[in-house]
């Protein structure tokens, strides 16, 4: 399975930019992804960087699903938030295979994916404004950060279905046709529930009468 | 209380996530139990000083932090415990404070600042696997350690006492990096800092450890450098204040901003664990080693609620970003022949933004200069005048140079004529 939250015991590898340091055991280069998907024309550092930072979009998203199964008081949103957590963390599993199979490093982290995170941290911070709302306007910030969350998700692997149609046939294009595939009808349930839910809630909370 | 002792198997391995801590409704004391005995200036260990010195700026960071999180934040349960926790710190800042007597003097006090600025610094610096957070600790360390240095002398002059009444003989006194040459433009004390996925967690705790002494000192001299009647007190202090907003900045740096409000508290509170429980390991004074492992226990349970917190509104188990056991305690000890290498090697470094530059790498026209000819104006820097003062007074600096001649030729005693 993947891991969710890297941390150095991981064996985890960045790329550093001025304002950041990383010991040289654990420091990443150009050079690094040399034989990442050598089958096809790109830009092997841009492709693991982009990688790395769908793969923590999926991280992040799982960490969401934890804490919003954890204080939804609505049952049926709570098994979704279980099950969409799963598999999220199926699908983080299934970007560090794809990136392993493309002789990448599962475990960098790329400044890319490292201001993914800080944005979605940010996203994540809306709840320490809790008390200042009513209950049901939390729940519903709760299943807003999920929307937009399975949102960037979708649009990533869409991405990359893009990228593979733009590819001739080899070891690459299958590689991302696989993982497209072992993801795809979660990833379209995911979204299309968030945002079906979102709209079911907000026109039910406004067309009662109190 | 049941000591915490040494596990089967690994004599050093401690979790706080695997231990049981003292419930909250049980960590309230009254102000008897706060109003602790002072220990005695006459026979303290210099250490057990610097122990408590360090862990007053611990509990002192750890305030504050909370204090900002709590501005940034409406979630009632968030802030309540926030408060619950910094309630508790506030009690224990006072109960290792109090511990520092009435009758050490300001500039007493401030020698023991000083001597847990190097040998905390240095102690750190030797253990630091990063190899650009080693060297700021290093490039702080001169400075600290010349700050000793000017106070010494200060306290010679005013008080006709020697600095080693209060460092003992484990910390040398000389010259360090010149104070007045420490002065920099802003923007060459921000430096780049660790990525929070690939640092070490030593580092981490190294980094919060030091920004939280130096915050410390630097609050200190700002409350206290206008306590003295004498200007080149005053001037001493207020010169050397300004060096330590340098250190801060320069250390805050270090910390990684990816990391969230709830991940530092969670942080800060396991950082108080390691250096309780370093110390309750260490301190060689029975009574004030039952007081670290009684704050060790109430820290454990913080780190407990925090991580409880983390998990409700992050997703994050604490037990997923904290390695499965402390590191090597930190321990005050002496660092003389480190302090001496450093000081061989490294006088002459300066800064451009994050970039640690030789002097004689410098531009003409570096900002550092424009700085330096700025605050340096007028012919009257403290930290030199300090030293002018004490030869006219003394015959002779004063320093405590146990290991042999200061290590840098120009530095070494001038014998006034």
């Amino acid at each position: 399975m993947s891991v969710i939250n890297l941390t150095q015991l991981d064996g985890t590898r960045t790329r550093i930019m001025p304002m950041t340091v990383a010991a040289p055991s654990q420091t990443a280069t150009r050079g690094d992804f040399d034989r990442m998907a050598t089958d096809v024309n790109v830009d092997r550092l841009r492709l693991a960087d982009l990688l790395s930072a769908l793969a923590m979009q999926e991280r992040n998203t799982v960490n969401l699903y934890r804490a919003a199964a954890g204080r939804t008081s609505v049952d049926a949103w709570r098994e979704r938030y279980e099950t969409f957590g799963r598999q999220s963390e199926t699908h983080a599993a299934i970007y560090e295979e794809l990136i392993g199979s493309l002789h990448g490093d599962p475990r960098y982290v790329s400044p890319m994916a490292r201001l993914c995170e800080f944005r979605n941290s940010k996203m994540m911070e809306t709840v320490l404004l809790g008390s200042s709302v009513e209950p049901a306007t939390l729940e519903i910030a709760d299943l807003e950060m999920v929307l937009q969350a399975e949102m960037q998700c979708h649009a990533n692997w869409e991405l990359l279905k893009a990228m593979s149609d733009r590819l001739h046939d080899g070891e690459t294009k299958r590689a991302l046709d696989d993982a497209i595939r072992r993801v795809e009808p979660e990833e379209d349930e995911h979204v299309a529930w968030a945002k079906r839910t979102w709209q079911e809630t907000h026109l039910i909370l406004v067309l009662q009468r109190p | 209380m049941a000591v915490i002792t040494a596990r089967e198997g690994d004599p050093m391995a401690f979790n706080p996530l695997a231990e049981k801590g003292i419930p909250f409704d049980k960590q309230f004391r009254n102000w008897a139990e706060l109003n602790v005995q002072p220990y005695d200036t006459a026979d303290v260990d210099p250490y057990t000083r610097t122990r408590v010195i360090t862990m007053n700026g611990i509990e002192i960071e750890s305030i504050l932090h909370s204090h900002q999180f709590a501005r940034h934040c409406d979630n009632l349960e968030i802030k309540s415990k926030l408060a619950l926790t910094r309630r508790v710190e506030q009690q224990q800042q006072k109960a290792v404070n109090w511990l520092i007597p009435g009758n050490e003097s300001t500039i007493e006090v401030t020698i023991g600042y000083e001597q847990v600025a190097i040998d905390l610094t240095a102690w750190l610096a030797r253990h630091e696997p990063d190899p650009y957070i080693k060297q700021t600790l290093d490039f702080g360390l001169l400075e600290d350690f010349d700050h000793l240095y000017r106070y010494a002398n200060l306290y010679e002059l005013l008080d006709g006492k020697k600095a080693e009444r209060i460092t003992g003989q484990v910390t040398e006194i000389m010259p360090g990096r010149p104070t007045a040459v420490e002065h920099r433009h802003p923007a060459d004390d921000v430096r780049a800092h660790y990525d929070k996925h690939t640092v070490d967690p030593r580092t981490r705790l190294h980094v919060m450890t030091v920004t939280a002494a130096e915050q410390q000192t630097m609050n200190f001299y700002m409350t206290v450098g206008n306590r003295y009647m004498e200007p080149i007190a005053r001037g001493l202090y207020l010169e050397i204040a300004q060096i330590e907003e340098q250190h801060v900045t320069q250390y805050e740096s270090l910390l990684d901003p990816v990391e969230s409000w709830l991940q530092s508290e969670l942080f800060h509170h396991y950082n108080e664990c390691w250096l309780y429980w370093s110390f309750m390991r260490t301190e060689v004074d029975e009574r004030i080693k039952r007081l670290w492992e009684l704050h060790l226990h109430m820290e454990i349970e913080h780190v407990r609620i925090t991580g409880e917190m983390l998990k409700k509104y992050e997703g994050i188990d604490p037990a997923e970003i904290l390695p499965k056991s402390l590191p090597e305690p930190m321990t005050f000890e002496a660092n003389k022949d480190y302090v001496r290498s450093v000081l061989a090697h490294q006088l002459d470094l300066r800064t451009v933004g994050p970039r640690y530059v030789p002097l004689d790498q410098l531009p003409a026209d570096a900002r550092y200069f424009q700085y330096q000819r700025t605050v340096n104006g007028n012919g009257f820097i403290p930290s030199e005048q300090v030293i002018t003062d004490n030869v006219a007074k003394s015959g002779r600096q004063y320093r405590l140079e146990t290991q042999g001649a200061h290590p840098v030729e120009f530095l070494r005693q001038q014998r006034a004529a």
